[in-house]
C-alpha cells in the first residue's frame, strides 16, 4: 500500500513541475517590467521557478518512503467516487441548459437512486423536494436570482 | 472617564427594545447567513440596506453590524459539523472542529467555538473601546513594505501549519498564489491567464476553492474510505456539551492571544477574520507542547481560530470609525450605508456622532452575547444533524455546495469550478498535500503581490527596502528564522526516526 501512495505523491508533484513550467512560459508572455515598476509578468515568473524548484525536491523525498501520504485502508474503493465525480461534471455541464432546479432536482434524485440504491420514485420524491427547499430559502427568501435553463424554470 | 462615561451612555440606548430588537434580528440573520456557504456578510449587509434605508441609522447600523459578526458566529456550525465552512474564516475551525465531530465531540466543538467566539468579540469591542485612536495611529505606519512583512509572515506558517509535509505545503502555496494571479493583475488591470474565458477575469474566488477541496474532495475521500464514518454519531444534550470550568480554564491563554492577535490584525485593511484565523491557528499550533495534536481535534485549535476572527471584527471598525477606511467588503458596505444615511465615516465622526457611534459599540457587546446564548442553545440541534445516517448527508452536503457556490456571483461556471476543485480536494488528500495552504495563500495573494511590487515601486527596484524599515525588516526576519527553526526540526526528528527504524531493523 505505501508504495501505491509513493507514486501518487510523485504523480502529483509530476503535475506541479509541468504546470510550474507552464507558468514560467505563460508568465514570459505578459510584461516583466514597465517604466514604473514590476509589470504583470513578474510575480509569476518568480512563482512559476519557485514551484518547479519545490517539486523536484518532492519528487527527490518521495524516493524515501513517507509517512504523509494518505494510506489505504481495506475497505477503499473507486467505484462511488467516480460515479459521484461523473454526476457532478455532468450535472456542472447540464446546469445552463436545464437551469438550476431542474439540475438540482435530477442530480439529487440520480445520487439517491444511482449512488445509495433508493427506489425511483422515492428518490425523485427527494429530489423535488430538495429543488423547492432551494427554491424556498435561496430565491424567494434570499432573493438570490434563479438560474433559468432553456425549459424557463 | 470619558469613554466609561460614553460607552455607559451607548450601553443605555443599545438596551433600549427597538435597538435590542434590531440588534436580534441582526445577529439572527448574520448567524443564518453564515451557516450557509457562498450567502456571506457582505452580500447579505447589501441585500438589508434597501429595508433598512426608511429606519434611522442607529438601527440600521446595529442591525448590520449584527450580521457581520453573528456570521462569524454561524460559519463554525457547518464547519464543524459537515467541514463545510460557512464564511471564509471558518475554513480554520474545520480544522479541529470537523476531526472533533467525528470523534463524536461535536457538541464540545460547538460549544468552545461559541465561547472563543464571545470572548474574541468581546475583546474586540472592549479594544475598540479603548484602544481605537492608539490602533489606528501604528496601523497607519503599515505601508507596502510593512504589509508585505506582515503577509510573509501569513505565508510562513504554512509550514508551521504542516510539520510533516513542509515542502508539500509551500508547493500547495505556490499553486494558492498562482491561481490568486488569475483574471486582472492587481496593479497594471491587464489580464492575466484568464484564457479568454471572461468568467475569469475577476479572478477565482476563495470561497469557491475552500468549499471544493475541504467539503466536495472530504465527500470524495469519504465515499473512496468509508472506514472512519461509523465514529460520527453524537448524543450530546447541552449540558454534557458545556466544556468544563477547567477546559475553560485551560483555553483562556489560547482565547487572549488570538483575539489580541485578530483585533490588530483586523485593524490593518484587507487583512481581516480569515488572515488572523490562519495566523492564530499557525501561532497557537507553534506554541503548544504538543503540536501534533492540531489538525486532529484539537480543541485548542477551534477556540484559537473563533477567537481571531470574532477579536479582528472589533478591529475591522477601527480604520472605519477612526479613519473613515474601510478595511473589508463589509466594513465596505456598512461605510457605504453611513454615507447613505448622511453621515461620513472618518474622525469627525467620534466627535459629531458619539451617541451613535457608542450606541452601536454598546449593542456589538449585547449582541456577542446574544449570539453566545443562541449558538449554545442551538448545539442539541446541531448535534442531531450528527446522527442522520452519512448516506443522507452527504447528498445534503454536496447540494448545500452547489447552491451556496452559485449564489456567490450568480454563474454556472462558478459550479464547474467546484467540481474541479472538489476532485482536486480528494487527489491531494490522497496524495498527503495539505490544502489548507493552497486556500491560505489564495486569499493572501493579492494581498501579497500589491505589497511587493508597490514596494519595488516606491524603492525604484530596489528589494533592500524591506529590509531598511524597522517593522518589515522584524516580521520578515521572524518568518525566515520560524521557517529556518522549522526545517532545522523536522530534519532533525527525520534523523531520529532514521536511527530508530535502523535501530528496529538491527534487533
Amino acid at each position: 500500500m505505501q508504495r501505491l501512495t509513493f507514486s501518487f505523491e510523485q504523480a502529483i508533484a509530476l503535475g506541479f513541475l509541468v504546470l510550474g513550467g507552464a507558468t514560467v512560459v505563460g508568465a514570459l508572455g505578459l510584461t516583466y517590467t514597465t517604466e514604473f515598476g514590476p509589470g504583470p509578468g513578474f510575480f509569476p515568473l518568480w512563482l512559476g521557478i519557485g514551484m518547479m524548484a519545490l517539486s523536484l525536491l518532492v519528487i527527490r523525498s518521495s524516493s524515501v518512503p513517507s509517512e504523509v501520504g494518505a494510506e489505504d485502508s481495506p475497505g477503499t474503493s473507486w467505484g462511488k467516487p467516480l460515479r459521484l465525480t461523473a454526476g457532478l461534471a455532468a450535472m456542472a455541464a447540464l446546469l445552463p441548459f436545464l437551469g438550476l432546479l431542474l439540475t438540482i432536482s435530477l442530480f439529487v434524485a440520480w445520487m439517491f437512486h444511482r449512488l445509495e440504491r433508493l427506489s425511483l420514485l422515492k428518490s425523485i420524491l427527494v429530489g423535488a423536494a430538495t429543488a423547492f427547499a432551494v427554491y424556498l430559502v435561496f430565491e424567494v427568501w434570499l432573493g438570490v436570482p434563479p438560474l433559468v435553463g432553456l425549459l424557463g424554470i | 472617564m470619558d469613554v466609561l462615561s460614553n460607552l455607559m451612555a451607548g450601553l443605555e440606548a443599545a438596551i433600549s427594545p427597538m435597538n435590542l430588537l434590531f440588534c436580534f434580528i441582526g445577529v439572527l440573520l448574520g448567524f443564518i447567513v453564515g451557516v450557509l456557504p457562498g450567502v456571506g456578510a457582505p452580500g447579505a449587509i447589501g441585500m438589508m440596506i434597501p429595508f433598512v434605508a426608511q429606519g434611522t441609522p442607529t438601527e440600521s447600523l446595529i442591525l448590520m453590524a449584527g450580521i457581520y459578526y453573528g456570521a462569524l458566529y454561524g460559519g463554525a456550525s457547518t464547519a464543524v459539523l459537515i467541514n463545510v465552512p460557512g464564511e471564509n474564516a471558518s475554513i480554520v475551525t474545520a480544522f479541529d472542529g470537523y476531526p472533533l465531530a467525528r470523534q463524536g465531540k461535536a457538541g464540545k466543538a460547538l460549544s468552545m467555538a461559541a465561547l472563543g467566539s464571545l470572548f474574541g468579540g468581546t475583546f474586540s469591542v472592549i479594544g475598540l473601546t479603548i484602544l481605537a485612536p492608539v490602533v489606528a495611529e501604528f496601523a497607519l505606519r503599515f505601508g507596502p513594505p510593512e504589509l508585505f512583512g506582515l503577509v510573509f509572515l501569513g505565508l510562513i506558517t504554512i509550514a508551521w501549519l504542516a510539520e510533516k509535509a513542509m515542502v508539500k505545503a509551500l508547493l500547495m502555496a505556490c499553486l494558492g498564489l498562482l491561481i490568486s494571479t488569475m483574471g486582472t493583475d492587481v496593479v497594471t488591470g491587464q489580464a492575466r491567464f484568464d484564457f479568454g474565458l471572461p468568467e475569469l477575469l475577476d479572478g477565482i474566488p476563495f470561497v469557491i476553492a475552500a468549499v471544493g477541496l475541504f467539503a466536495v474532495g472530504e465527500v470524495l475521500y469519504n465515499l473512496y474510505d468509508p472506514t472512519p464514518q461509523g465514529q460520527v454519531s453524537d448524543r450530546t444534550s447541552l449540558k454534557q456539551a458545556l466544556p468544563s470550568l477547567r477546559e475553560m480554564a485551560s483555553c483562556i491563554p489560547t482565547m487572549f492571544r488570538c483575539a489580541a492577535l485578530g483585533f490588530f490584525v483586523g485593524t490593518l485593511p484587507g487583512a481581516g477574520a480569515t488572515v488572523s484565523a490562519f495566523l492564530a491557528y499557525g501561532m497557537e499550533k507553534r506554541l503548544a507542547k504538543d503540536p501534533d495534536r492540531f489538525g486532529q481535534g484539537a480543541v485548542e485549535g477551534v477556540v484559537a481560530a473563533q477567537a481571531a476572527d470574532n477579536g479582528s471584527t472589533g478591529g475591522a471598525f477601527v480604520p472605519l470609525f477612526t479613519l473613515g477606511i474601510p478595511g473589508s467588503a463589509s466594513t465596505a458596505m456598512l461605510a457605504g450605508a453611513l454615507i447613505m444615511f448622511g453621515l461620513q465615516p472618518g474622525p469627525d465622526l467620534m466627535v459629531e456622532q458619539p451617541r451613535f457611534v457608542w450606541t452601536v459599540i454598546g449593542s456589538m457587546y449585547v449582541g456577542n452575547i446574544m449570539l453566545a446564548l443562541l449558538s449554545l442553545g442551538i448545539i442539541p440541534i446541531l448535534t442531531w444533524l450528527m446522527r442522520i445516517r452519512y448516506e443522507w448527508l452527504y447528498p445534503l452536503i454536496i447540494v448545500l455546495c452547489l447552491i451556496g457556490t452559485y449564489a456567490l456571483r450568480n454563474q454556472a461556471f462558478d459550479v464547474a469550478l467546484l467540481v474541479l476543485f472538489g476532485i482536486l480536494g480528494f487527489l491531494f488528500r490522497k496524495g498527503g498535500y495539505p490544502p489548507a495552504p493552497l486556500v491560505l495563500a489564495l486569499v493572501l495573494g493579492p494581498l501579497l503581490e500589491r505589497a511587493l511590487r508597490r514596494t519595488l515601486i516606491m524603492s525604484g527596484g530596489d528589494v533592500t527596502m524591506l529590509f531598511t524599515r524597522p517593522i518589515s525588516a522584524t516580521l520578515i526576519i521572524i518568518a525566515l528564522l520560524g521557517l529556518a527553526i522549522a526545517l532545522w526540526q523536522r530534519r532533525q526528528q527525520e534523523t531520529a526516526e532514521r536511527r530508530e527504524r535502523q535501530t528496529a531493523g538491527g534487533k
